[in-house]
């Protein structure tokens, strides 16, 4: 490098950094824009060369890496290319929104002196209007008066020597022209446990499916215990979420939770999602807020899809048990992040022998139409199938006495015909328009349809025929069938935000939501492998309708005191047409004919208020309350019952500190009160009342950032969960599993996660930088209480990814259960007799299905 | 400006975390396992007084047992006490004219137990066609009882056998008799108290006198048979005491 190049570097530093410092005060205090890391000269051609000027719209990704690079105003071809080759390598700190680091668009123009280059203009701070989220609008800037940088006389003199006279027509201020600032807007938070994942942390570790990127909220535990075709069973802060019964899941704002589904109440299937679409994952754990809605029991989880990286990329693995994955995003370049398409396919021999393989495909496609400055319209289609093989559950006796492997099946015909089939299509349609100050108008409609059908024997042979009690013994392969049509639609309207009283800010929204869905279901008992029915336990349509009103406002005073909060209710309406209903039994007189037809509607309501105290920038201090509920099952209801909804009341007070970003962290203690709870159970494979339950316990979360390349998350969850009255003695049942004080069986009282990713620049090979990528995930499990007053182990669980990209080519390796642990992903306990020629037992015993070993998955993938 | 790091607060958080970690491993639980041995204790006469004036000697008596569930239900049926508090899955032979020996180890919880079920030796799980006889049954029966009867100068050798078998499958021979104990601890132990000079007692031997064989059978199709199953299942059931 000459000294001319070098001084011009220099200066062209110095012109960054000082800008940069001197954009560092944005308009919107929450938004900061990105600044240049390291830079790389451009060289420019042999020759001599006229003056000129060269201007390029650069894209900075989150991660601070240029992502694209085009010419806007023009030098020539030559020094064209040798300028958006230079500025390729340049790295970014990325810009950042609330401390979290978003995408960013910016426009550097570039001085041609006689022999050298020096840019212009650094990236300078987003608009107010240009950050305003969530348009993400391209606005021009007009050029800002800002202090000369910090020169020091070399700078100055080189300063002097290289581009005078562009100094001299752009008045010596670095001008840009135009910077966009990408990202939604964030939603108020609710509470200390209102925890937003970007994807630096939901990347740090290998996520095969979007259910497991759950795991990194705090508090979280997730497992897939019936494969891969099954939704996954969430355990959550204390509750045992089931497969959604406590969690309301929302992908794109559409709700997941299906009412009523025979497997489980709020059943959720998070498979619809492909997982690198997700740029953001949203966890409220608890309920404070009045958009959540039906099974926000134990919280609510929200997951925002959009891709950053524009372009085309194609991505195939190859791992253990024979697993295949492809995976294709089409992000078109010039298009919103939300616009996008991928569809991932995936087939596995499943660990153990041959007994989970499965195949599951997705595809997602968004597109996000501006209707003008301040309308858009975001389509979303998304659909989903999978069909698996089941191992089923092994009693734990068995396995110690080598009976049969820990991640085999029973060699029996009943166990080996387990399996499960889900498919899932869903389109929506969302309008947003943004007014004035602050005020907002959106509306969506959105129709779901979903199968499901599954095979599971969790108890061996143990089942009597109720059609024909003479049958007994044929095995407990229960099948069965959900189907559910549902349309729903939402719309909210939330008024500008004026002055009350001087000093106050207040703001309204009040919004609907309802949903109508038609359920068809069937339970049966299936003989294997002759697949004969032979008994009936459920054959039941059925038609659920939500309508939720909700109204939240807010009262600020300046930025030392907020209350949020407000009211929602929902009118739920129940028409079941239950086909085995008031069942006449084979030993009495048939007086009737079966089936049973009825209705039920009722209404659930509830306040939720979250009071901040920022007293400083660092520190927030939240109070929350609020009141969720989740539905019945359909099936329970009796003819006009009002229909009793499980209402949960949930109360958290926390301190959350921030350190500009670098770090911050969080502690909560809460307590949440269900007026029933549902427990799985086994012999009828689904949930059962278990009576009222308490929950208390303490979060904590650390999330730091101390370089750019390093970012890391660590939270630790306790909860002291009770049942406060379980159902009593009856002469059938005269010591139920569960007894008033005893700690709520399956939920892990301590769960501890922690996530870390390191990114940045490796090495050079040919002019391209290698960069590379190494993030690992660790989970623990303390012992999960039993009925009957057992435990399972603890556990300990490591995931890790490691890549290297060179341009357009990445090569990464995922393992999942690195340490190779041991480990069971569910353990239940209760009676079971697996072993059809010996005697069997009548005692509950501990039943386990096992965890995945280590897998380890190799792909390739183009960035194009 | 940006305010100064404070570590002073993030290590208050670290410290809270800490604590939570040490109530990790705090959970309450509801019954909890129990194993304790079980006990035959037999009852029988070498020589005892039957009914119309038999006199019997017994050079024989050997009675099966098992397996045993114990319920918290009034009721031990296997359609009102799904789940056990207790049990013994094998089926263990019991010499009636030896002492105490024993009947294995019941397995279960801590708690009250009010009734049981079991079989003797011929069982028809949910999973069998027919009731089946276990290997230790004594000779494929539930009781087997041989010697002499005497009365004045008739003299008749006999082979009495006993068939209990479940009326129905899925079901157990005994469904239900009524027991009562309560387990706190792996020191219980169970005696079961089985009457063998009852049940001889209750049986006419004229039937054996007119018996053409010698020794006279009196199998499954003979009053006796009626006779002894009524005793073994109502009259003088085995009976069940719990102690230390």
């Amino acid at each position: 490098m000459s000294a001319r190049t070098l001084r011009s570097a220099l200066v062209a530093l110095a012109l960054v950094s000082g800008a940069a410092r001197a954009g560092a005060q944005p308009p919107d205090a929450s938004t900061r824009p990105p600044a240049v890391r390291t830079r790389v000269e451009p060289s420019l051609p042999d020759g001599p060369r006229p003056a000129g000027r060269v201007e390029l719209a650069v894209l900075v990704e989150a991660s601070g890496e240029v992502s694209e690079v085009s010419v806007v105003a023009s030098a020539g071809a030559d020094i064209d290319r040798a300028v958006v080759d230079a500025v390729r390598k340049w790295v970014f700190e990325p810009a950042t929104r609330d401390g979290q680091p978003v995408r960013s668009r910016i426009r550097v123009p570039f001085v041609i002196a006689a022999r050298t280059a020096v840019p212009l203009a650094p990236p300078v701070s987003p608009t107010r209007q240009a950050a305003r989220p969530p348009l993400a609008a391209k606005a021009p800037v007009p050029a800002q008066k800002r202090p000369a940088p910090p020169a020091s006389p070399a700078d100055a003199k080189a300063d002097a020597d290289v581009a005078p006279d562009e100094e001299r027509e752009s008045g010596g201020e670095p001008q840009v022209e135009e910077v966009e600032v990408a990202g939604v807007a964030r939603k108020p938070s609710r509470a200390a446990s209102d925890f937003r994942l970007d994807t630096s942390i939901l990347g740090a570790a290998p996520r095969a499916n979007a259910g497991d990127m759950l795991a990194s909220a705090p508090g979280v535990y997730v497992a897939k215990p019936e494969g891969d075709a099954v939704a996954h069973r969430i355990y959550l802060r204390g509750f045992d979420a089931d497969h959604g019964q406590d969690v309301e899941l929302r992908v794109s704002g559409i709700p997941l939770n299906q009412s009523s589904h025979v497997h489980g109440q709020g059943y959720a299937d998070l498979g619809i999602i492909v997982p690198e679409v997700v740029r953001r994952l949203r966890v409220v754990e608890g309920v404070y807020d009045p958009r959540q809605g039906d099974f926000a029991v134990a919280g609510s989880a929200e997951f925002d899809l959009g891709v950053e990286e524009r372009g085309l990329l194609l991505k195939y693995g190859r791992g253990s048990f024979a697993t295949d994955r492809f995976l294709a995003i089409w992000a078109p370049r010039g298009q919103a992040a939300e616009t996008f398409g991928a569809v991932s396919v995936r087939s596995t021999d499943g660990f153990g022998p041959g007994l989970r393989g499965g195949l599951s495909g997705a595809t997602n496609v968004q597109y996000k139409l501006r209707l003008g400055r301040a309308e858009h319209l975001l389509l979303h289609a998304a659909a989903y199938g999978a069909r698996a093989n089941v191992a089923g559950v092994l009693r734990r006796d068995d396995v110690s006495a080598g009976k049969v492997d820990f991640y085999s099946a029973y060699a029996d015909p009943s166990a080996r015909a387990q399996s499960a089939a889900a498919s899932r299509v869903q389109v929506g349609v969302s309008f947003e328009r943004r007014l004035a100050e602050q005020a907002r108008v959106e509306a969506a409609v959105w129709f779901a349809q979903s199968d499901f059908r599954s095979r599971l024997n969790y108890t061996g042979y143990t089942q009597r025929s109720r059609i024909e009690p003479a049958w007994v013994g044929r095995g407990d392969l229960i099948e069965q069938s959900n189907a559910d049509t549902t349309f729903g639609a939402r719309a909210s309207y939330r008024s500008p935000r004026p002055r009350i009283l001087g000093l106050l800010r207040g703001q309204l929204e009040v919004g609907s939501e309802a949903k109508t869905s038609g359920i068809d279901q069937a339970q049966n008992l299936l003989r294997a492998p002759q697949n004969e029915t032979w008994d009936q336990r459920v054959d039941a349509a059925a038609r659920v309708t939500d309508i939720g009103v909700f109204a939240d406002g807010l009262l600020s005073y300046k930025r030392l005191a907020r209350l949020r909060g407000g009211l929602r209710a929902d009118a739920l309406f129940f028409d079941v047409d239950d086909r085995l209903g008031n069942f006449i039994p084979s030993f009495q007189k048939k007086t009737h004919i079966v089936g049973f037809r009825r209705t039920a509607a009722g209404v659930a309501w509830g306040p939720r208020a979250t009071l901040e105290l920022e007293p400083t920038r660092w520190l927030l201090g939240t109070v929350s309350y609020g009141e969720g509920f989740r539905s019945p099952q359909a099936r329970q209801l009796e003819e006009g019952e009002q229909a009793p909804f499980a209402k949960v009341k949930s109360y958290e007070a926390g301190v959350t500190v921030n350190d500009e970003g670098l770090a911050s962290g969080s502690v909560a203690v809460y307590e949440t009160r269900l007026s029933y709870d549902l427990a799985f159970d086994p012999q009828e494979g689904r949930l059962e009342r278990i009576g009222p339950t308490t929950r208390r316990g303490v979060v904590g979360v650390l999330r730091g950032k101390p370089t750019p390349f390093l970012d890391g998350m660590l939270s630790a969850t306790f909860v002291d969960a009770t049942l406060d009255s379980p159902p009593p003695p009856t002469p059938e049942n005269p010591t139920p599993p569960y007894v008033s004080g005893q700690s709520l069986p399956y939920v892990p009282p301590l769960v501890l996660r922690q996530d870390v990713a390191l990114h940045g620049r490796v090495f050079s090979l040919f002019d391209k930088d290698v960069t590379g990528r190494l993030g690992w995930g660790t989970t623990f499990l303390s012992p999960r209480p039993l009925p009957y007053g057992q435990s399972s182990a603890a556990v300990f669980l490591v995931d890790a990814l490691a890549s290297v990209r060179r341009d357009v080519v990445e090569l990464s390796l995922e393992a999942t259960n690195l340490l190779d642990t041991r480990w069971a992903q569910t353990e239940l306990a209760y009676v079971s007799n697996w072993d059809p020629t010996g005697v069997p037992s009548r005692l509950p015993s501990r039943h386990l299905t096992a965890g995945p070993p280590r897998a380890l998955l190799l792909s390739l993938t183009l960035h194009l | 400006m940006k305010p100064p790091p404070r570590p002073h607060m993030l290590s208050r958080v670290s410290a809270l975390l800490a604590a939570a970690l040490a109530f990790g491993a705090c959970v309450t639980s509801s019954q909890a396992e129990v194993s304790y041995p079980a006990y035959a204790r037999p009852i029988l006469a070498r020589t005892l007084l039957a009914q119309n004036g038999w006199t019997v000697s017994v050079s024989r008596a050997d009675v099966a047992f098992g397996p045993l569930y114990l319920c918290a239900a009034q009721s031990g049926s296997a359609t009102l006490c799904e789940t056990a508090v207790g049990e013994i899955l094998r089926v263990q032979r019991v010499d009636a004219l030896a002492g105490e020996q024993p009947l294995g180890a019941v397995r279960g919880l801590e708690g009250p137990i009010r009734s049981a079920g079991y079989d003797m030796g011929i069982t028809w799980f949910d999973t069998q066609t027919s009731a089946t006889p276990a290997a230790a049954a004594p000779d494929g029966h539930s009781v087997v009882v041989e010697g002499v009867a005497t009365r004045g100068a008739d003299t008749v050798p006999f082979r009495l056998v006993v068939d209990a078998v479940p009326q129905f499958q899925g079901q157990r021979a005994v469904p239900t008799t009524k027991a009562s104990g309560v387990v706190t601890s792996g020191d219980a132990r169970l005696d079961v108290t089985f009457d063998v000079t009852r049940w001889l007692a209750s049986v006419d031997f004229d039937e054996a006198l007119a018996r053409p064989e010698r020794p006279a059978v009196l199998d499954a199709t003979s009053t006796a048979h009626a006779t002894m199953l009524v005793a073994i299942k109502a009259l003088a059931p085995p009976k069940l005491t719990w102690g230390p």
